[in-house]
């Protein structure tokens, strides 16, 4: 094992406040080797944002209590001057954020800021730095980088961004590179695509990444070492492998099941139960003891600690050695193994039945409009552009596709929050485009929404229980004097307080305020619930909590969900159907299985190899397709089939039939028709993938 | 960066730890606001002398006349002016000549204007009538902005455009110059203008100052509404089957209440120095009522030697607006900066 370059002993980080000292880091040691990648997993609030924006010299606030070591090559960060601090930042040690819509300046050109950080360490010319950073820009894969250094943030795509981000943080060539969830807020094809990037340039450049992130499938491909962090504290530490093949801390056995995974079968999440505890009110004894199935007596009065079970690998947990080995072999990796055995999901009888939603040549377009009192008609972004599918009662239809897909406009439409521009929406066999008035007050009563953000979708200026009673007052279902029993038990059965009636949304966490929307939702008993992305905001433990109260929900009032999310895990998870979406149109359709084991459209064989399988051999074993660049602009759809520019299938035969064009002419002048592709798929594409074809394999 | 933000609650499955730790209890947005607020000592004193000036011009007027023992209107012009007719300054004990004037009391302590009236009680008055202009032209200005704000930006397109086009046209006017107009037309007579329906008197001040300055709040209030209307709360209200009246009465408006409250207190000042300059250029509240800008006015001739017909009711009002504005100042921090912690 490589040299540490920077280690962190014995990090303490307080913040008094008017409640109470928050321990957001509470005495955490780690080493970050060279040329390694060192994984920091957790729940929001373990502490692992603050413990290297600490490193960074990057915690201002005056009033945080901060002791310990980070030694950067024997030098203790801590006890630098701020003037050598800031030498040693960006220079040697630098940091990507999370959401790079917000960390590059819409002020500047970006090439201009990556040339500022250049200068603000190096006494370079101008014209020196600025070459320099078109270099970078080339370096991390933006096309045209002389052009688009010359362009401003808003001009750039999420990924493109986060591209930038990368190559202003590489260019003074730092030691130690540190990832904060750099592609939380990106779809899967281009998280690939940055992770992927990240791992390489570490390989040119011999840098050290730290990669902090939520979901442990995400590090698995790319990290060495990762660590566990819970309540402020590490409480696993070890070599990739030992966490995923041998977990040692029933907090880590948590985290690896409650992912959904691409490549297993439907069986239920094991969620871990409970809420990550409040850093200011932090358990006694082992901190994750009220969320532990295998807690004991010491495990609440005696904190655990991180001992070595063999060599490097060590955890905190108070379980004898043979024990966690026994439980981690038997409940926890044997789980992940008893992969790829498809249980038959009866399809619906889906002739026999009526479709509870029939949609007919759905389109929608916003139109575009220039000019301040005579506003023109410039052109229209074609969000939705001829959808047809059918939703039968009692099943779950996953949507899928990346950001500007359609899938939520198509998901407003169902629920008539959009008008149509084009198409018919029926609903148990009732044409409702055109309702009105009273008649859509209501058909809404059977069809409701979960939102995707659950701090966006409560109002907060309303207490939880007049949130959940706000339907019973519309619909006037339930008499007044019941309303507040009737809420009460809805807060029950979808896990929630009945206590908290009057409590405000802000009190509540993303998982708990989910909840809160979920019940909103059932409150009226609809026959339809269209999800929005409900879980994509959430930790990956409360998403499972979450996807596992949807499910029981809909086996007790038979409820049929739309489901939306770009997470194809997630969406394989919860599906019967799964309709994945590109440009407004739907390029494949089939049964959740048979397209997890059998793409036939190229895009959807793309978005099935990016996403990440906790599971290092696996992944390092499986090959990824890369779609290259990011989704056109929906206001100008490529002729011909949408995909084509992207698509990796088209590229590869045009070569092989040693065609001058990039592409086959067939794809890049015809729109294919979405088709019947084996007994129970459908898909858009003129070239549809061969039968048994492996996900992942690629073309070429 | 992670939300360092402290959960408000001890999770269910996780009951309070044993040993009598404080179990962190969940408070309401008015509780979250009052810790902040009362912390800022600036905002309590600005609070503590807006309360000072109201109960001083409720019940200290009267008081002030009884203990005094001049009524607001009463001249002492034989005792308090000089054989120049110049008013004579604060005294404890004023040489009170004529027996008419030998009922009242020999305390002036901010002295007598030039027609021998008590300036004390004049300016406790006076703090009735630039108040009472203050609250109605601001109801006035509120109730128009609300209304044009909520509706242009919850409704948007035409309806937007036309109401947004008026408002940049009531902000172009002049309002100084068409409101010493107005003033003049309807203010230079008892009869007043529109055959007699607006009479000049403090509905007509309020009425000039409201009519001319709600384009800021709507201005606010609308972009606030755009912003809010694209929240998923209110498309959750409407997938509910909610009208477009509920939405934005019961789930908008409930959102902006805070930035109104602290507009409303920063503009009872400006509309005190309003009412006060209107009447300052003698198109306000008519001579009849007692009015600190008219009293400055008055100030104005002989400042260099009464030099207290000045500086008493310009304490009062730079204590007035100062107090509203501390005040103001205090409430938005208080109230915006974390009292909505949906956007993160």
């Amino acid at each position: 094992m490589a040299e540490p370059v920077l280690e962190i002993r014995d990090l303490v980080v307080h913040f008094p406040t008017d409640d109470g000292i928050v321990r957001a880091v509470d005495g955490v040691s780690v080493a970050v080797r060279a040329g390694e990648t060192l994984g920091v997993v957790g729940e929001s609030g373990s502490g692992k944002s603050v413990t290297f924006l600490t490193v960074m010299g990057l915690v201002t606030s005056r009033q945080a209590r901060i002791s310990g070591q980070v030694l950067y090559r024997g030098q203790d960060l801590l006890a630098l001057p701020p003037g050598e601090l800031r030498d040693v930042r960006g220079r040697r040690i630098s940091m990507i954020f999370q959401d790079p819509m917000t960390s590059l300046h819409p002020f500047y050109r970006v090439g201009a800021q990556i040339a500022e950080a250049i200068r603000a360490h190096d006494r370079v010319p101008k014209e020196e730095a600025n070459r320099r950073a078109v270099e970078m820009l080339e370096r991390v894969g933006i096309p045209r980088p002389r052009e688009r250094a010359r362009q401003y943030p808003h001009e750039f795509s999420g990924g493109m961004r986060q591209r930038a981000m990368i190559a202003m943080a590489l260019a003074l060539n730092p030691d130690v590179l540190i990832a904060d969830e750099p592609t939380t807020a990106l779809d899967v094809t281009v998280q690939a695509q940055i992770l992927d990037l990240i791992n390489e340039l570490k390989h040119e450049f011999n840098t050290s990444v730290v990669l902090i992130t939520h979901d442990l499938g995400v590090v698995a491909e790319h990290c060495d070492d990762i660590m566990v962090m819970y309540a402020g504290k590490a409480v696993e530490i070890g070599r990739a492998e030992d966490i995923y093949y041998r977990p040692h801390h029933p907090y880590t056995w948590g985290l690896l099941s409650s992912i959904a995974r691409l490549d297993q079968a439907r069986e239920r999440l094991e969620p871990i139960p409970g809420l990550p505890p409040s850093l200011i009110n932090v358990p006694s004894g082992c901190a994750f003891h009220p969320r532990c199935r295998y807690a004991f007596d010491r495990c609440r009065t005696e904190v655990p600690a991180l001992l070595p079970a063999d060599g490097f690998h060590a955890s905190a947990c108070h379980l004898p050695l043979e024990e966690k080995e026994r439980i981690a072999r038997e409940e926890v990796v044997a789980r992940g193994m008893s992969t790829s055995v498809e249980p038959t999901v009866t399809p619906p009888a889906e002739q026999a039945t009526q479709p509870l939603v029939r949609l007919r040549g759905i389109k929608k377009y916003f139109p575009i409009r220039r000019g301040i009192i005579f506003q023109r008609h410039v052109g229209d972004v074609r969000a939705v552009d001829g959808v047809d599918l059918d939703v039968f009662p009692g099943e779950t239809v996953g949507l899928v596709g990346e950001t500007g897909c359609g899938k939520s406009t198509l998901a407003r439409v169902i629920t008539r929050l959009h008008d149509v521009t084009e198409g018919t929406v029926e609903f148990e066999g009732r044409d409702i485009t055109r309702l009105k008035g009273e008649e859509l007050r209501l058909i809404r009563r059977d069809m409701q929404m979960v939102f995707q953000d659950p701090y966006a979708s409560l109002n907060p200026r309303k207490t939880v229980g007049s949130i959940i009673a706000e339907p019973f007052r519309l619909h006037r279902t339930v008499p007044k004097h019941r309303i507040a029993d009737e809420v009460k038990q809805l807060m029950e059965l979808v896990g929630l307080n009945p206590e908290h009636y009057n409590r405000y949304p802000y009190e509540f966490s993303g998982g708990q305020r989910q909840r809160i929307g979920v019940a909103r939702a059932l409150a009226l008993r609809p026959k339809l619930i269209v999800c929005d992305e409900p879980v994509s905001a959430l930790d990956v433990s409360i998403q499972a909590q979450i996807l596992n109260l949807l499910e029981d929900l809909q086996q007790e009032f038979n409820l049929t969900y739309v489901f939306i999310a770009h997470d194809l895990s997630v969406v394989k998870h919860v599906s019967d159907r799964v309709a994945v979406m590109y440009l407004g149109k739907i390029v494949e359709l089939a049964e959740g299985g048979a397209l997890y084991e059998h793409p036939r459209h190229p895009y959807t064989g793309a978005l099935l190899s990016a996403v990440p399988i906790p599971d290092p051999h696996l992944a390092a074993t499986k090959r990824r397709i890369l779609l290259e660049g990011d989704v056109p602009s929906p206001i100008d759809p490529p002729a011909g089939c949408r995909f084509h520019p992207r698509c990796p299938r088209s590229r590869a035969l045009a070569r092989e039939q040693g065609l001058e064009t990039d592409h086959v002419p067939l794809c890049s002048q015809t729109e294919p028709e979405l088709v019947p592709q084996g007994p129970s798929q459908l898909a858009a594409c003129h070239f549809p993938l061969e039968d048994r074809r492996i996900v992942g394999e690629s073309e070429a | 960066m992670e939300r360092l933000e402290v959960e408000r609650e001890a999770p269910p499955s996780a009951p309070a730890p044993p040993g009598g730790a404080p179990e962190i209890v969940g408070r309401t947005p008015w509780q979250l606001f009052w810790r902040r607020f009362r912390k800022d000592r600036w905002a309590l004193g600005g609070g503590a002398a807006v309360i000072v000036v109201v109960v001083l011009a409720v019940v200290g007027a009267p008081i002030a006349e009884r203990l005094t023992g001049h009524e607001l209107d009463e001249t002492y012009i034989y005792s308090m002016t000089d054989e120049f007719g110049q008013p004579r300054g604060p005294t404890l004990s004023a040489e009170l000549v004529p027996p008419e004037d030998q009922q009242g009391g020999s305390v002036f302590v901010f002295g007598a204007d030039g027609l021998g009236r008590d300036v004390l009680v004049r300016i406790l008055y006076g703090a009735r009538t630039s108040l009472v202009v203050a609250v109605f032209a601001t109801a006035i200005e509120i109730a128009i902005g609300i209304v044009l704000g909520l509706i242009s930006g919850y409704y948007r397109g035409k309806i937007d455009t036309v109401i947004s086009r008026i408002t940049d046209v009531v902000l172009t006017l002049p309002v100084l110059l068409l409101a010493i107009g107005v003033g003049f037309a309807c203010g230079s007579t008892k009869e007043g203008c529109v055959g007699g329906l607006v009479r000049p008197g403090i509905v007509l001040v309020s009425l000039i100052i409201g009519l001319f300055s709600w384009p800021y709040l709507s201005r606010i209030i609308r972009g606030q509404v755009l912003s809010l209307r694209e929240k998923e709360f209110t498309e959750a209200a409407r997938s509910l089957g909610a009208s477009n009246r509920r939405i934005v009465f019961r789930e908008i408006l409930p959102n902006v209440i805070a930035p109104i409250i602290v507009y409303t207190t920063l503009i009872i000042p400006t509309n005190i120095l309003f009412e006060a300059g209107l009447t300052f250029l003698g198109v306000g509240v008519p001579p009849e009522i007692p009015s600190w800008g008219r009293m400055l006015d008055e100030a104005s001739e002989n400042f260099d030697t009464q030099w207290w017909l000045m500086v008493f009711p310009g304490i009062f009002l730079f204590v007035t607006t100062l107090g509203f504005n501390l005040f103001g100042d205090g409430l938005r921090d208080a109230l915006d900066p974390r009292s909505d912690r949906s956007t993160q």
